[in-house]
C-alpha cells in the first residue's frame, strides 16, 4: 500500500490556482523529489500533505486514513520540514524537544530516550543545552531535523531543506534521508540543487504552474532529453513545456 | 474533542516565553515591585500628612482671632468671649475691609457680567458703544476682584493667626466667612472650634424661637457657613496624584503588556515558529485557548498591583468610608481587586485576540491595540469636559464595571435588584465580548469553512515592513491624548493652574516626540527643513493663515476666541497689558505651533505615511488632529487645517506647518481679542459670509499647495542644499 494516496488535488488562492488537479502515490521505502520553478506550487503541495493547509478540493490519503477522520494518528506519522521554520528562540534546543514530546503525547520517559537517540544522531551533546539564537546555521538544522522527527514519523516532508546551507550540512541532511530511505520510510521533498535530486531520489515529479507534467526518474529524464547531465535535461524539458504551454 | 494535555503544554510554553522577554520581567515584576510600592508610600505619606494636619488638636496656649462687623447677638457675642482660646474683634467699616467682606459679591458680580457681556456681544452686534462700555464694567469688576483677593490673601492668612469673620445680613440670619488655609494647621482645628459654638448657639437660637412662635416643625438655618479655601486642598492633590498618574502608570503597563503578548500570539508567524506548533496533534482551538489563558494571566498579573493602589488611594480620598464602614470597605477591596483584575484581565486578553484576529502583522496588531486602547480613553476623556464621574464612565465598559457594581452593592446602593440586573447586563455584554474576540480570531486563524486564512497567514506575500512607524504614530497619539485629557481633567474638575493645563499637552506632545524618536528610529529633527523657503511663500503662508482664520471665525461666529477667554487667568497675565498679550501669544500661537506639528505631522503623519498611501495619511492624521481638540465645534475647521497642514508637510517640510500654524492660531486671537475686529466679523452680514468662505477656502488652497513645477524645483534646491 502507499505511503501517500493524492488524488485529484487542487488549491486556489483567491483568483490564483497554486496547484491544479495533482495526482500521484507516494510509496514507502522511496525517495520522490519535487522539481519546478519558483511559484510552481511544490511548496503548496507539501503544505497540503502536512496538513497545514487544506485544499480547496481532492482527497490525500495515508495508507487509507485521512485528516478528516484520523487527525491525530495521521499528523503523529508526519514529519515535516522546510528552510523557513526555526524553533523558539528563548529556549534550549533541549527544552524545544521535550515541549514537541509532551505535545506528541509521550511520556516523559520516552521523549527523554528519544532526545537521546536523536542526541546520538546528529550528535546534539552540547548544542541541547544552548538556546536557538546562540546556534550556528548547521546546529540550527541539526535541530530543527531533531525536532522535525521527535515521534520517529513514518513518512518525512521536506520542502527545500537545504536552501541556504552550505555543502557539508546538506551532504548530512542528504545522507540521513537516505538512511530514513533505507528504513523503509517514503520520503518526499522539493528542491532547486539537481545533484541532490541525482544521489537522493527514486522518482522524480515535475511541477509547472499547479499542474503535474512530468512522472518520470533520473534515467528516463536523461534519455528522454539526450542530455547528459540532468540540470540540461530538467531545462530542456522546462522549455518543452513552456513551448507546449 | 478538546484535550487539557495539549492546551497545558501550549500554556506552559507560552508562560515560560513570556516570562523570559526582559521587558515583562520590568513591567510586570520590577514596576509592580519596586514602582509601584514606592508610588504607594509617597501617596500615603501625602494622604497621612493631610489627616494628621487636619485632625491636630489646638494647642492650649494657642490664641486666634474671630472678628465680625455690625451688631451681633449679645448672647453670642459672650458665648465666644468666654472662650479662652478666642479673641473676639469688631471691624471697622473702613473702606478696605468692606471691599474685603464683599470680595464674594463683588466676583459673583463679575462673573455675571462677563457672561452677560459676551451674550450682548452677541445680539448687540453693531453697537460698538455699549460694547465698550460692557467692556470697561467688566474691566472694573474683574480688577475689584482681584484687589479683593490681593488683601484678603495677605490679611486674613498667617501662620499664627485665623481669622473667622461673622457678619449679620439682616435680623434673622448671619453670614460668616472662615478664611484659613490648609497649610496652616490652627485654621483646621480653629474652624471646628469655632463651629462647635457657632452650633450650639445656633441650637439654642433655634429652640428659643420655636417656643416663642410656639411651632414644632421650623426650617431655619441662621447661619450660612462659607469656607473660603485660599490654597488648593491637598486631598484633590491625592486623588490628582492617585488616579492621575496611576491612570499614566496602567496605560503605560497595558501598552507594555500588549507588546510581548502580541508577540507571542502573532509574533510565532514572524518568527517562524508557528508550523512546528502546527506539525503536532494539536487542533487550533487547543493552541488558541492556551495562548487566551496565558494572555488572560499576564493581564491579571500586570492590574493586580495597579488595582491595589487604586482601591487604597480611593479608599484616604473618600476617607469617610474607612472609617466609618470598616468591614464594607475591606469587603469592597476585596471585591475590587478579585472582580477588577480577573474581568480587566479577560478584557485586555478579548482586546489582544481582538487585534491579533485582525491584524496580519505584528506591526499591524500592535497598531490595533493601540487604537483599542484609544478607543477606551474617548469616553474617559469626557470626564473633565462634561463633569462626569470617572466610575460613570466606567461603568459603560463591559466586565471593567464589574466592581464597581460590586461596590454599589456594597456600599452605596441598597437597591439590590437594579445593581443584580446591572450585573447580569454587564456579563451578558463581556461574555458577547469574549465571544466575538474568540470567534474572530478563530475565523482568521481557520478561515469560515477550512484552514483557509492559515495559508494567508503562512505563505501570504504580505509586505514585510522594517518600520514600526505607523504603530508608533498611533502609539504616539494614544499618548499625546492622554496629556490633553490629563489637562482638560485638570483644569475643568480639580482647578488645577492654568500651567499645568496648557503645559501638559505640550510636556506630552515634546516627551512622546523624543521617547518615538529613540523607539522607533523615526527622527523628527531630520523632518525640521523648509523646503523652497522664499519671502513670496512666506507672505502666501500669512495671507492664507489670516484668510483661513477670518474664515473660521465667520463660520463658527467667534465661538473660538471667545472660549479662549472663558479660562481664567491667573493675576500676572491680567496687571500687564503687553504681559497678557505676549503670554496669549505665546501660550496660544507659539506652544500649539512648535509641539502640535512636531507630534501631528513630524512624528504621526510621517509614520503613516510610511506605510499608507498620501490620502490615507492625510485624512487619518488630520482625523487625529480634530479629535485631539475635543470641543466639538472645533471638529470641522481643525480636520480642515489638519488636512492643509499635512499636504504642507509633505511638499515644504515641517517648518513651514510650525509656521502658518503660529500665524492661523495669532490672527485667531486677534479677532478674539480686538473688539473692532471682532465686531466687523460677528456684524457681517450673511451674504457677505456666503461668499467669503468659498473665497478663503479657495484661495488659501491655491495659496498652501504649491503647483507641480514648484514642488519639482524647491526639491531640486533642498537636494542641492543637503548636498
Amino acid at each position: 500500500m502507499s505511503a501517500i494516496t493524492i488524488k485529484n488535488l487542487s488549491k486556489k488562492f483567491q483568483d490564483t490556482v497554486a496547484v491544479d488537479d495533482i495526482s500521484f502515490e507516494i510509496p514507502f521505502g522511496e525517495v520522490t523529489a519535487l522539481l519546478g520553478s519558483n511559484g510552481a506550487g511544490k511548496s503548496t503541495t507539501l503544505n497540503m500533505i502536512a496538513g497545514i493547509l487544506l485544499p480547496t478540493s481532492g482527497t490525500i490519503e495515508f495508507s487509507g486514513k485521512t485528516f478528516e477522520k484520523n487527525y491525530k494518528e495521521v499528523k503523529t506519522n508526519l514529519g515535516y520540514l522546510t528552510c523557513d521554520m526555526a524553533l523558539y528562540e528563548t529556549f534550549s534546543v533541549l527544552e524545544t524537544l521535550r515541549l514537541l514530546g509532551d505535545l506528541k503525547g509521550f511520556s516523559q520517559k520516552k521523549t527523554n530516550d528519544r532526545i537521546e537517540q536523536l542526541a546520538e544522531q546528529f550528535s546534539l551533546g552540547e548544542i541541547l543545552e544552548k538556546h536557538y539564537s546562540e546556534l550556528s546555521s548547521g546546529q540550527k538544522q541539526r535541530s530543527l531535523i531533531s525536532a522535525s522527527i521527535i515521534h520517529d514519523p513514518e513518512i518525512l516532508i521536506f520542502d527545500e531543506v537545504t536552501a541556504s546551507l552550505d555543502l557539508v550540512v546538506s551532504k548530512d541532511i542528504m545522507d540521513f534521508l537516505k538512511a530514513e530511505k533505507e528504513r523503509g520510510k517514503a520520503i518526499i521533498f522539493s528542491t532547486h540543487i539537481l545533484s541532490e535530486v541525482e544521489y537522493l531520489s527514486d522518482r522524480i515529479l515535475m511541477i509547472e504552474k499547479g499542474i503535474l507534467v512530468k512522472e518520470t526518474n533520473h534515467q528516463e529524464l536523461l534519455e528522454s532529453s539526450n542530455s547528459t547531465n540532468l540540470t540540461e535535461a530538467f531545462y530542456k524539458a522546462l522549455k518543452e513545456e513552456q513551448v507546449a504551454a | 474533542m478538546i484535550s487539557l494535555r495539549n492546551i497545558k503544554a501550549v500554556f506552559k510554553k507560552e508562560f515560560l516565553q513570556i516570562m523570559r522577554d526582559k521587558s515583562v520581567l520590568f513591567t510586570n515584576f520590577f514596576i509592580p515591585l519596586f514602582g509601584v510600592p514606592l508610588y504607594l508610600i509617597f501617596v500615603l505619606e501625602a494622604a497621612n500628612y493631610t489627616v494628621a494636619k487636619s485632625n491636630a488638636p489646638l494647642k492650649d496656649d494657642t490664641i486666634f482671632t474671630v472678628s465680625y462687623q455690625g451688631e451681633l447677638d449679645p448672647e453670642l457675642v459672650d458665648q465666644l468671649s468666654s472662650n479662652k482660646k478666642i479673641e473676639l474683634k469688631q471691624l471697622s467699616t473702613t473702606l478696605n475691609e468692606a471691599e474685603i467682606v464683599d470680595y464674594r459679591t463683588k466676583f459673583k458680580a463679575f462673573i455675571e457680567l462677563k457672561s452677560k457681556g459676551f451674550s450682548l456681544k452677541k445680539k448687540i452686534k453693531k453697537d460698538k458703544k455699549i460694547l465698550k462700555e460692557n467692556n470697561e464694567k467688566l474691566v472694573k469688576a474683574k480688577n475689584d476682584y482681584l484687589s479683593a483677593l490681593q488683601i484678603l490673601k495677605g490679611k486674613y492668612t498667617d501662620d499664627t493667626n485665623v481669622h473667622i469673620a461673622v457678619f449679620k445680613t439682616d435680623s434673622q440670619a448671619f453670614v460668616t466667612y472662615f478664611f484659613y488655609s490648609e497649610e496652616n494647621i490652627i485654621s483646621q482645628a480653629a474652624l471646628k472650634h469655632t463651629r462647635l459654638i457657632f452650633k450650639k448657639y445656633e441650637t439654642q437660637l433655634i429652640t428659643s424661637f420655636k417656643s416663642q412662635k410656639n411651632i414644632q416643625e421650623y426650617e431655619l438655618n441662621p447661619f450660612h457657613f462659607w469656607d473660603v479655601n485660599l490654597d488648593q486642598s491637598t486631598s484633590k492633590l491625592i486623588k490628582v496624584m492617585g488616579l492621575g498618574i496611576g491612570g499614566g502608570i496602567l496605560f503605560l503597563l497595558l501598552m507594555s503588556t500588549f507588546h510581548p503578548t502580541i508577540n507571542t500570539t502573532i509574533g510565532e508567524r514572524d518568527q517562524k515558529t508557528f508550523k512546528i506548533l502546527l506539525m503536532n496533534p494539536i487542533s487550533l482551538h487547543e493552541i488558541f485557548i492556551g495562548k487566551y489563558l496565558n494572555v488572560a494571566l499576564q493581564g491579571l498579573l500586570t492590574l493586580i498591583p495597579y488595582f491595589i493602589e487604586f482601591v487604597i488611594v480611593y479608599a484616604w480620598g473618600n476617607s469617610n468610608h474607612l472609617f466609618q464602614n470598616l468591614p464594607a470597605l475591606t469587603a469592597t477591596t476585596i471585591a475590587f481587586i478579585i472582580a477588577g483584575t480577573i474581568s480587566a484581565a479577560i478584557f485586555i486578553s478579548s482586546m489582544c485576540f481582538l487585534a491579533c484576529a485582525f491584524a496580519k502583522t505584528k506591526v499591524q496588531a500592535q497598531s490595533l491595540i493601540t487604537l483599542l486602547m484609544f478607543a477606551l480613553m474617548i469616553p474617559i476623556g469626557t470626564i473633565g469636559a462634561m463633569d462626569i464621574k470617572l466610575s460613570s464612565i466606567m461603568a459603560c465598559i463591559p466586565l471593567i464595571n464589574f466592581p464597581i457594581s460590586i461596590e454599589n452593592l456594597l456600599l452605596n446602593n441598597p437597591n439590590y435588584i437594579a445593581v443584580t440586573l446591572g450585573l447580569f447586563v454587564n456579563l451578558a455584554a463581556s461574555m458577547v465580548l469574549i465571544w466575538f474576540s474568540l470567534g474572530a480570531f478563530l475565523v482568521q486563524w481557520k478561515g469560515s469553512s477550512d484552514i483557509k486564512s492559515l495559508n494567508d497567514i503562512l505563505s501570504s506575500k504580505r509586505r514585510k515592513s522594517k518600520s514600526l512607524a505607523p504603530a508608533h504614530a498611533f502609539l504616539a497619539f494614544a499618548i499625546a491624548f492622554l496629556g490633553y485629557v490629563y489637562g482638560g481633567y485638570a483644569i475643568s474638575t480639580l482647578e488645577i493652574d492654568i500651567f499645568l493645563f496648557l503645559f501638559s499637552p505640550l510636556l506630552f506632545c515634546l516627551g512622546t516626540s523624543i521617547f518615538i524618536t529613540q523607539y522607533s528610529g523615526l527622527d523628527f529633527t531630520k523632518t525640521f527643513v523648509w523646503r523652497g523657503a522664499d519671502w513670496p511663500y512666506i507672505a502666501r503662508l500669512i495671507v492664507a493663515a489670516f484668510s483661513l482664520s477670518l474664515l473660521f471665525n465667520l463660520l463658527l461666529s467667534n465661538s473660538v476666541a471667545l472660549e479662549m477667554f472663558e479660562i481664567d487667568f491667573p493675576v500676572i497675565f491680567e496687571s500687564n497689558q503687553f504681559a497678557s498679550l505676549a503670554s496669549y501669544f505665546l501660550l496660544f500661537a507659539v506652544i500649539p505651533g512648535f509641539s502640535e506639528e512636531i507630534l501631528f505631522r513630524g512624528i504621526i503623519f510621517k509614520g503613516l505615511r510610511s506605510q499608507y498611501s498620501l490620502p490615507i495619511a492625510v485624512i487619518l492624521s488630520s482625523v487625529f488632529f480634530a479629535v485631539i481638540h475635543f470641543s466639538m465645534f472645533k471638529w470641522g475647521h481643525t480636520f480642515a487645517v489638519g488636512i492643509f497642514l499635512a499636504i504642507m508637510y509633505e511638499k515644504r517640510g515641517l517648518i513651514s506647518c510650525i509656521f502658518f500654524h503660529i500665524c492661523f492660531n495669532s490672527f485667531g486671537l486677534l479677532f478674539g481679542m480686538n473688539q473692532d475686529l471682532s465686531s466687523f466679523v460677528s456684524g457681517m452680514s450673511t451674504t457677505g459670509r456666503l461668499i467669503i468662505v468659498p473665497v478663503a477656502l479657495v484661495f488659501s488652497y491655491f495659496l498652501i499647495v504649491p503647483k507641480r513645477e514648484e514642488i519639482h524645483s524647491s526639491s531640486e534646491t533642498s537636494f542641492k542644499e543637503a548636498a
